[in-house]
């Protein structure tokens, strides 16, 4: 007998990766403990412990700032990400269905996807001022070809049977979108989308840094990098890092539920 | 050799609904091998038509070409039904025509959702179509969690929910139990000449179409050629001693000696 080998689902994905984020952990404390004729392998100025790293996110929380940093660094990467899908889903649907817009806007796709998005960050806060709106545009200026790509690829190559014999049932073209092309590229869509996650999350902490913002993740990395305080940077990381893998998990996570058809079997 | 064919007799049939005039069809380029050629036949309404033929002869570059998904090179394909849902078609690749992110109760109702129609005309068409079929599959399920021969049941019901005037049904029992087959066979047949739905089946098995058809035509080709056309008997539905009668022997051995 043959058992066919599914993707884990539910809860068993925290006890699976917890082993690999504690070996992890394990060897961040030993490099920190390791000493070479009594001097540290590595200067704790450019190493916090796992320990201190701990306590800097523990003060940053109990300060109040870790919220506000956090929601509003996600609010910029939501309200980029929303704004790219609606533009950058309907044009990969489009040009996944027309040979001819597919081909004549291959050019410039290319070239836009070539130019690393905080290029323009200066062009956007020339046109949408000093605040978040600059930081969303880049956001959106990244994250929308990135989409367009990867749902047009995802339609292209849907079946066409499918189609042609729908139509003959009777299928209008906006049945052919919302029932039949748009749930078959779906995998192929959320990977877009889970690019565009990670490639949000990166815009929007840099232009953080950079200029202007009260609140926001690279706001905390750029004041802590101003005054030295090696374990708040490391706090700042690590928290990054676990909003950008939860909303990684979530997509797939909203995946699965959309597509439970494909685990029925 | 080609020939206009209908349906002769006083058998209970209409007027036509599809005229086949003098077409001519090649598979790829110019120059390709040319599967039909000035080929004419009509269907009429209520006529269910069987065409038998060896492997590869043309028959479903045949509906290819009247359903629409062939483009001929020359000659016309009429449809002459009134009604806007003219013509269904069940092709050879039935299971991926189905949607599987839709149960099998949805995939059935497509028809009926693409129509616009109301909740009540879905429940009435699957109520009528499932019962009188004798509830053939889990509807429930979704289609690739169904076997392959109810995947094939779920897409032949789901062209009669689309009522159409016309079916084209390219080896519809292919996947389909002997056990389970003659049932379904029977049923086809009824629900057809009760609604005076016209039918054409492609088969290379002649005993789904001599319990089904009014009449088959034995093919041959490429190019395709109607070798005879032939009359079976016994009014519908036919049983299996039907099948298994002199009569019906006779019928089998013209289209046999035909080709």
């Amino acid at each position: 007998m043959m058992s066919a080998r599914l993707p884990p689902r539910g809860g068993s994905w925290l006890v699976t990766s917890g082993v690999g984020f504690l070996a992890v952990l394990a060897v961040w404390q030993l490099v920190c403990l390791i000493t070479v004729a009594g001097k540290p392998l590595v200067n704790p100025l450019f190493l916090a412990t796992p320990g201190e790293t701990a306590m800097a996110v523990k003060a940053w929380a109990a300060s109040g700032d870790l919220l506000w940093d956090a929601t509003d660094s996600l609010r910029r990467v939501v309200y980029g990400l929303a704004l790219a899908m609606a533009i950058g889903l309907p044009l990969g649907v489009i040009f996944g269905l027309s040979e001819g817009a597919q081909r004549s806007t291959r050019g410039v796709m290319d070239f836009l996807r070539s130019i690393p998005p905080i290029v323009v960050y200066p062009v956007s806060q020339l046109i949408l001022g000093p605040f978040d709106a600059s930081r969303v545009g880049v956001v959106v200026f990244g994250a929308t070809t990135v989409i367009v790509l990867a749902t047009s690829e995802g339609v292209r190559n849907c079946s066409k049977v499918r189609q042609r014999c729908n139509r003959l049932l009777g299928a209008t073209w906006r049945h052919v979108v919302t029932s039949i092309v748009l749930l078959e590229s779906l995998p192929a869509i959320v990977v877009g989308i889970r690019t565009a996650v990670s490639l949000s999350v990166i815009i929007v902490v840099v232009t953080e840094m950079l200029v202007g913002a009260k609140y926001g993740l690279g706001v905390r990395a750029a004041a802590a990098q101003s005054t030295s305080a090696t374990p708040t940077l490391y706090a700042v990381i690590l928290v990054v890092g676990i909003i950008g893998l939860g909303l990684n998990v979530l997509l797939v996570r909203l995946e699965r539920l959309i597509g439970r058809w494909k685990f029925a079997c | 050799m080609r020939a206009a064919v209908g349906c002769r007799g006083s058998r209970d049939v209409g007027p036509a609904v599809l005229r086949v005039a003098d077409v001519t069809y090649s598979v790829g380029k110019a120059g390709g091998l040319r599967v039909l050629d000035r080929l004419s036949l009509e269907v009429k309404q209520g006529e269910i038509l069987g065409v038998f033929g060896p492997n590869g002869c043309g028959k479903s570059s045949l509906l290819n070409v009247i359903s629409g998904y062939a483009r001929p090179d020359s000659g016309g394909v009429e449809l002459l039904a009134g009604t806007e849902t003219r013509l269904s078609y069940l092709a050879q690749d039935y299971a991926e025509t189905l949607l599987p992110w839709f149960r099998a109760r949805t995939n059935l109702l497509l028809p009926v959702r693409y129509r616009g129609g109301s909740r009540q005309e879905a429940e009435a068409a699957l109520a009528e179509v499932v019962s009188f079929f004798y509830d053939p599959v889990d509807l429930r399920k979704f289609p690739y969690s169904l076997s392959g021969g109810q995947q094939q049941i779920l897409a032949l019901l789901r062209c009669l929910i689309q009522q159409p005037q016309l079916i084209l049904l390219d080896e519809p029992f292919s996947a389909i139990n002997l056990h389970r087959m003659f049932a379904l066979r029977q049923r086809l047949a009824l629900w057809a000449k009760q609604r005076k739905i016209a039918m054409m089946i492609v088969s290379h098995n002649l005993d789904d179409l001599m319990v089904v058809c009014d009449h088959v035509l034995a093919v041959a080709g490429p190019p395709l050629a109607i070798l005879a056309d032939v009359e079976t008997p016994f009014a519908h539905p036919r049983s299996r001693e039907d099948l298994c009668s002199s009569e019906m022997i006779q019928a089998k051995t013209a289209i046999y000696s035909s080709t």
